[in-house]
C-alpha cells in the first residue's frame, strides 16, 4: 500500500499508512461489497432519444448558418425534418419513455 | 510559419489561458461564491486570511498542495488518477474560442478564432461529462459512481436545449464564428431579440456546470461529494478548478451570444466583457440559494417536456422571422 506517496515525496517521509485509510468511503462504517455490481441505469431510453436529438442539431448547424441568403424553400424544408423529429419527441412522451421508470 | 512556431505559440497560449485566465478566475470565483453565499444568509464569509479574506483561496491552494493523494484499495488506478485531468482540460478548452475584447486597431482578442466556434464549444463543454463518468466509475465507491451517472442523464439532457440555443443564435448571425457573432451584435444585443433562447442557455449551463438547482450530481447531503467523495488533495482541487473553470466558461459565452460580447460605451472591451461576466456568475450564485434542489425525474421531465418544446418551436418562429424579413 505504497501507492499513496505524491512523486516529489522526500525519501524520510514515511507514509502514514494503516489499512483503514485505503478503504472506499461509505460512511464511516467498514465498506460492503464493490460499487461494481449489478446496476439497474434507468434512463436508458432518454440516452436512445438523446441520440436522435443529437444528430438533429448536427444537421441543423450547416442549415443555420447559410439560411439567410436562401429562400423560402430553407424554411420549408426544415419545418418538415423538424416536424418528423417533433412527431418523433411525442412518439416517445405518448410512449412512456420520458418517464423516470 | 514553421510548424514548431506554431506550436510553441499554441503552447505558450495555453499556458497563458490556463494560468491568467482559468485559474485565477477559478480561485477568484470559489471566493466570490463563499462572500456571496455569506451575503446572501447575513454571514461575514471568510475574513481573516489578507484584507476581508481575499487571499483565502491562495492558502486553501497551498494546503490542498501539500496533502497526501490517497487512492482507495478497491478503486481503478488508471481512471482514477486521468479522470482529473480530463475535466479541468475540457473547461480549459472552453475557452479557446471566447473573444475577451479588442487588442489594437479591433483585432479581437481571441485565442483561436474558429469558423465553428460555437460547434466547438458545444462540444468541448460536453467533454467534461467524460472525466466525471470515468471519476465515478474509477472511484469503485457507491455514491461517487451514483453521482456519475447521474451526470451522465443530466448532461446528455441538457446538452440538447442547449444546443438549439445556440443554432437560433447562430441562425441570426448567420456564423459559427464568435467573433463575427459578437461583430453581428452592434445595433441589438440578441437577448433583446432571442429572450427565451437566452433564458434557455442559461437554464441549460446551470445543469452543464452542476450547479443548484441541478446539483444532483454532487448533491452533498445524499450523495457526500458526489463524483469527487474519493479525492485527496491536489486532485480535489483540480476538479475544483475544472467546476469553476466550467462555470465561467459558460458565462463568458453567454456573455459573447447574447450580451454582446465586448461591446459596450465609454469604458475599454475588456472591462465590459468582465463587468457582463461577474453579472452573469452573480445571477448563478444568486440562484444556488434562491431555489431548492430538483428531484431527479422532475430534471428529466424538465428538460424534455419544457425545455427542448420551447427551444424547437422558439427555432421555427425565428426561422419563419428571419424568412419573413428578408422576403
Amino acid at each position: 500500500m505504497w501507492r499513496s506517496s505524491p512523486s516529489w515525496e522526500p525519501a524520510w517521509w514515511r507514509c502514514r499508512c494503516w489499512s483503514q485509510k485505503f478503504e472506499t468511503y461509505e460512511s464511516g462504517v467498514p465498506t460492503i461489497g464493490q460499487a461494481w455490481s449489478q446496476f439497474n441505469v434507468r434512463y436508458y431510453l432518454f440516452s436512445l432519444v438523446f441520440v436522435v436529438f443529437d444528430v438533429e442539431i448536427i444537421y441543423l448547424y450547416p442549415w443555420a448558418v447559410i439560411y439567410r441568403n436562401q429562400g423560402p424553400a430553407a424554411f420549408y424544408d426544415a419545418l418538415i425534418f423538424l416536424g418528423i423529429l417533433a412527431l418523433g419527441l411525442l412518439y416517445a412522451w405518448r410512449k412512456g419513455a420520458l418517464e423516470w421508470v | 510559419m514553421p510548424w514548431y512556431l506554431e506550436l510553441l505559440r499554441a503552447i505558450a497560449g495555453t499556458i497563458l489561458i490556463f494560468s491568467g485566465v482559468a485559474v485565477v478566475a477559478a480561485m477568484f470565483g470559489v471566493l466570490l461564491e463563499r462572500k456571496i453565499s455569506a451575503w446572501i444568509q447575513s454571514r461575514l464569509g471568510p475574513k481573516h486570511v489578507g484584507p476581508q479574506g481575499l487571499l483565502q483561496t491562495i492558502a486553501d491552494t497551498l494546503k490542498l498542495l501539500q496533502k497526501e493523494h490517497i487512492v482507495p484499495r478497491n478503486a481503478d488506478p488508471t481512471i482514477f488518477a486521468s479522470a482529473v485531468l480530463v475535466v479541468p482540460l475540457a473547461a480549459l478548452l472552453d475557452y479557446v474560442v471566447i473573444p475577451f475584447g479588442t487588442a489594437g486597431g479591433g483585432r479581437p482578442l481571441i485565442f483561436r478564432d474558429l469558423n465553428i466556434g460555437v460547434l466547438f464549444f458545444a462540444a468541448t463543454s460536453a467533454l467534461v461529462v467524460v472525466g466525471i463518468l470515468m471519476a465515478g466509475w474509477g472511484s469503485n465507491n457507491k455514491y461517487a459512481l451514483l453521482g456519475g451517472l447521474r451526470s451522465a442523464s443530466q448532461m446528455v439532457s441538457y446538452e440538447i436545449p442547449m444546443g438549439l440555443a445556440l443554432i437560433t443564435v447562430a441562425m441570426l448571425a448567420g456564423s459559427l464564428s464568435t467573433v463575427k457573432i459578437v461583430d453581428a451584435q452592434a445595433h441589438w444585443w440578441y437577448v433583446v431579440e432571442q429572450p427565451v433562447a437566452f433564458v434557455i442557455f442559461l437554464i441549460a449551463a446551470t445543469a452543464e456546470v452542476n450547479r443548484v438547482p441541478f446539483d444532483l450530481v454532487e448533491a452533498e447531503s445524499e450523495l457526500v461529494a458526489g463524483y469527487f467523495s474519493e479525492y485527496t488533495g491536489m486532485r480535489f482541487a483540480l476538479f475544483q478548478l475544472g467546476e469553476y473553470g466550467e462555470m465561467f466558461a459558460m458565462a463568458a459565452m453567454a456573455v459573447t451570444l447574447f450580451l454582446g460580447g465586448w461591446r459596450g460605451p465609454v469604458l475599454p472591451p475588456v472591462l465590459w466583457f468582465v463587468i457582463k461576466l461577474y453579472a452573469l456568475i452573480f445571477v448563478f450564485m444568486w440562484v444556488r440559494w434562491t431555489l431548492p434542489r430538483f428531484r431527479i425525474d422532475q430534471l428529466l421531465g424538465f428538460s424534455w417536456k419544457v425545455l427542448i418544446p420551447v427551444a424547437l418551436a422558439n427555432l421555427v418562429v425565428t426561422a419563419y422571422v428571419v424568412m419573413i424579413v428578408q422576403r
